[in-house]
């Protein structure tokens, strides 16, 4: 009986502690992976800048948009308090969402916290994620920035006692995040999908001097436009913030005459 | 070996496989995070002189300049037109000399320069099919253009009568009082030249578009035809004049327009699926740094963002 019960806790343990580092593990190849990809893009970027110091040269257009922009139109996730659906009287607050951009894909970082107010537990999240580009065909075609979480740090508080939990619990939390982040904010690019230059036709007085007079009349001036859409040639992340190289493709309209 | 002895050995057999992995794995990130930290330093002052110091920027290569210009040579008319629609004194008056008390041109009252233009009586056309454009290094920006020109004209042509006398007091012939009215008709002119104008295009951006220009007129100041009209004697016989007509070139903009927006400004921020926040926004943009160079033309902006509802 007691050799059953040593068995029983020796296997429970084990499978505690390996349910964990399976979590661990895999927490481990997602960072492993997100480095593998960053370092991939360092090497495309040291070889672009390499071959054409600036790069937009090679491009019709360059559109760049700081991080503090993008920041801003997030602050409209700042103080959003929700219901969680899945957890009964649970509620789940997002403090600020903001980006901080490198020569890399920039990062997103997430200050959030869920409570259940009637237990009085509280568990503050600071989630760090990545944003990753993905280019949508059209028509018309758009840029999408994805979130790939690489960091959650958790804390737990019941009552007045604030319990620090890593490894097991941060895993299982991390792993649950996954939905949340599924849900949190994608990035379309604010750019326009067309790209035109009009001039309207005009009609100008002219006074023609003549030897011994003058002629008034109008010169008719004809107007055109052109018109064509725009195709983002590449998008380069750098710490400032998001840069968009852009060529178009430029079809002619009916002239419009006078 | 009993089975809690196997239990317990099969569960530190696999913690320390797993432990094992881990161990792996924290090696091969940390070796990694060098790699990249070792790339970042390499990359670093290849990166500096590309950051941008403002909200916005957008950038313009001189190349689609010149590809706007093509798409206007691509159209099929570029046909210009002026239409007269009054005249002031005479087109040339001789003020004597010559046959009897001289000669006179003026246009002729709603007529037709050209078959259909009524009541316009002198009309020019100047076609310029083909623009082309030169960007300078200093980020100005010109185009020339050859042109056909023609000016046509329908004309009263008005050959005075020869001189005679005033009155009794005034015995001695003098143009004042020609003898008889003259000879006058009514004739079409016209004269053509070809030549290449050239124009300025200036570019700059304000709060509606990233890209406005216009386009002026650099040279000539104008185009000169010379009139060849024949004029009637009275009594018999014609004579031909040359009547000089330099008609000027618009120093006005002729062309101005702009770039559009490259932002739509309107945008909308979702969060979740079914929303938790569903929030309309606006941008503003204000120019604040326009600068051309030999590689195109750039402008940056400030931007400020403002929420059309309210968050929830």
């Amino acid at each position: 009986m007691a050799g059953r019960r040593w068995a029983l806790a020796g296997m429970l343990c084990a499978l505690l502690f390996c349910s964990a580092c399976s979590t661990r593990t895999l927490l481990k190849k997602q960072k492993l992976q997100v480095l593998t990809n960053e370092q991939q893009y360092l090497v495309d970027l040291d070889k672009t800048l390499s071959a054409t110091p600036n790069p937009e040269v090679t491009s019709q257009t360059s559109v760049f948009i700081s991080g503090k922009t993008l920041d801003k139109i997030l602050a409209a996730a700042d103080n959003v308090q929700v219901p969680i659906q899945q957890i009964k009287g649970a509620v789940f607050h997002v403090d600020n969402v903001r980006t901080e951009f490198r020569d890399n894909f920039p990062i997103v970082t997430i200050k959030c916290w869920a409570s259940k107010p009637n237990i009085k537990t509280r568990v503050d999240l600071v989630v760090s994620a990545e944003l990753q580009p993905e280019l949508q065909p059209g028509p018309p075609p758009s840029l999408r920035l994805n979130i790939n979480i690489i960091r959650v740090v958790p804390n737990v508080r019941i009552g007045f006692l604030k319990i620090r939990l890593w490894w097991f619990v941060r895993d299982l939390v991390h792993a649950k995040l996954n939905n949340f982040v599924a849900g949190l904010p994608k990035f379309d690019l604010p750019l326009r999908q067309d790209f035109a230059f009009d001039a309207p036709p005009k009609s100008l007085p002219e006074r023609i001097p003549t030897p011994d007079g003058y002629i008034d009349g109008n010169v008719d001036l004809p107007g055109y436009s052109v018109h064509g859409a725009i195709k983002i040639d590449r998008l380069i992340f750098l710490r400032d913030g998001l840069h968009v190289l852009i060529s178009t493709d430029l079809s002619q309209r009916a002239q419009v005459t006078r | 070996m009993n089975r809690r002895s196997i239990c317990i050995t099969l569960a530190i057999l696999g913690l320390a496989a797993a432990s094992a992995m881990a161990d792996s794995l924290d090696d091969q990130i940390k070796q990694k995070q060098k790699e990249v930290d070792a790339l970042q330093k390499q990359v670093d002052p290849k990166v500096a002189p590309l950051l941008v110091d403002s909200d916005i920027r957008v950038w313009v290569a001189s190349s689609i300049l010149t590809t706007v210009t093509a798409a206007y040579n691509d159209q099929p008319n570029h046909h210009f037109h002026f239409g007269s629609t009054g005249e002031g004194g005479q087109i040339k008056n001789s003020n004597g000399g010559g046959v009897g008390c001289g000669w006179y041109v003026a246009l002729e009252p709603n007529s037709e320069c050209r078959p259909g233009q009524s009541p316009h009586s002198a009309c020019g056309d100047l076609d310029a099919p083909k623009l082309s454009p030169t960007y300078h290094p200093d980020g100005s920006f010109t185009i020339a253009a050859d042109y056909n020109f023609s000016f046509a004209a329908q004309v009263h042509g008005h050959v005075k009568g020869p001189a005679g006398p005033c009155s009794l007091l005034h015995p001695l012939p003098t143009c004042d009082c020609p003898i008889g009215g003259g000879a006058g008709t009514s004739v079409h002119a016209e004269a053509a030249n070809v030549g290449t104008v050239t124009g300025d295009v200036q570019i700059t951006a304000d709060a509606t578009s990233w890209l406005v220009y216009n386009v002026k007129l650099a040279s000539p100041p104008s185009i000169h035809t010379d009139l060849k009209i024949d004029l009637q004697k009275p009594g018999g016989g014609s004579f031909t004049v040359q009547v000089p007509v330099d008609t000027p070139l618009p120093p006005e903009v002729l062309a101005a327009g702009n770039g559009g927006q490259a932002f739509n400004r309107d945008g909308e921020l979702v969060v979740g699926n079914p929303p938790i926040v569903d929030r309309k926004y606006h941008i503003t943009l204000t120019p604040a740094n326009v600068k051309a160079d030999a590689t195109g033309y750039s402008v940056k902006a400030s931007a400020e963002v403002t929420w059309l509802n309210p968050s929830p």
